[in-house]
């Protein structure tokens, strides 16, 4: 008795590559977990696309407020010796920027930070942070990113 | 395992799932699913553990989404890793790992195709892949049965590309060894 190499054994093989994966039965129970820990970030969703849509230079919405004006690099109210950090953009929506995009300051309740794993003092969730929104063409909040100042 | 042009990458996926998209983990979950429930099914023979297994992945991807490192490769293998992992580790102990002793191999007969349905040849050779040891499995697996590249497959072993060449190379000898020739036998 020997062996010998059998071409069957790849086209077996390939027999067993077609067949079917297993059904996707848990997709409903995942998905329901994934709202179970996620709820909060529709919330801010929401948040920005409407205040996207705002139009006047100063709109308070639901606590938001969406400045028009170009995007300062340092608060008003001058501390100099502070300097500007910003953590990197949260995408938000994956379409298109197109070419008249916009960036914008706004002012999100601290809690935002906790949507997006970031660390937060829980104590001072409702105190306000400064964000800069990206805005689409179509006005859609794109991305965002979360502004603090520090000591020069 | 990658996207098409038409939809977003897994990486703009999964930076739109943690900022709370629930869309963007089933778009995630429906690509990357077959292959990883395959993988596992393929792995430990059992619709139940590969159940266990696929669940257990995209509960990590869930909870803890920047796990992943874009810089160590691409969100495939690491899901696969997590699905080896897991396999591996239900594996461990259990009759499925063991190698089958002399006389138990299943063994494939040609040359009497009348006598076997090919689905009966297609049984005994994915018995056959269960009866390899984990190390030359998971290569069959990840290369002939889900079509991975050499290099993604290194990259959810663990280990080299020619690793993976050698491993394949002899798990497949391993496979033909088990395929008699029953009319060549039988002289």
């Amino acid at each position: 008795m020997f062996h010998v190499k059998h071409p069957e054994l790849d086209l077996i093989l390939e027999e067993l590559r077609r067949e079917p994966a297993p059904p996707a039965r848990l997709e409903a129970r995942l998905r329901a977990e994934f709202r179970r820990r996620r709820p909060q970030h529709r919330w801010l969703a929401w948040t920005l696309r409407a205040a996207a849509i705002a139009i006047p230079v100063a709109v308070l919405v639901n606590g938001l407020v969406l400045d028009q004006q170009p995007r300062q690099s340092v608060e008003p109210a001058a501390q100099p010796a502070l300097r500007e950090v910003t953590t990197e953009f949260f995408p938000l929506d994956a379409g298109p920027t197109g070419e008249e995009a916009r960036l914008v300051r706004v002012r999100l309740p601290r809690g935002a930070l906790r949507s997006f794993g970031l660390p937060m003092d829980e104590e001072r969730a409702a105190e306000k942070i400064l964000a800069d929104v990206v805005l689409g063409e179509d006005g859609t909040a794109r991305a965002v990113r979360f502004v603090s100042f520090t000591a020069r | 395992m990658t996207a098409s042009l038409a939809e977003p990458s897994d990486e703009i996926l999964l930076q739109r799932m943690i900022a709370g998209d629930e869309q963007a983990f089933t778009l995630l979950y429906r690509r990357h699913q077959p292959g990883i429930s395959r993988f596992a099914l393929h792995m430990s023979g059992s619709a139940d553990i590969a159940e266990e297994v696929t669940q257990e992945v995209f509960l990590a991807l869930i909870r803890q989404p920047r796990q992943y490192a874009p810089e160590r490769g691409p969100l495939a293998s690491y899901l696969y890793g997590i699905a080896r992992k897991q396999v591996l580790r239900r594996l461990a102990g259990s009759r499925l790992q063991a190698t089958p002793r002399d006389g138990e191999e299943p063994t494939v007969a040609w040359g009497v195709e009348d006598d076997f349905s090919r689905r009966q040849q297609i049984e005994r050779v994915r018995r056959a892949i269960l009866a390899l040891p984990p190390r030359y499995r998971e290569v069959v697996v990840l290369v002939e049965l889900n079509e991975m590249s050499y290099q993604e497959a290194a990259e959810v072993a663990g280990c080299t590309i020619g690793t993976v060449r050698s491993r394949l190379s002899r798990a497949k000898s391993l496979l033909e060894s088990k395929l008699i020739n029953v009319e060549k036998c039988s002289t």
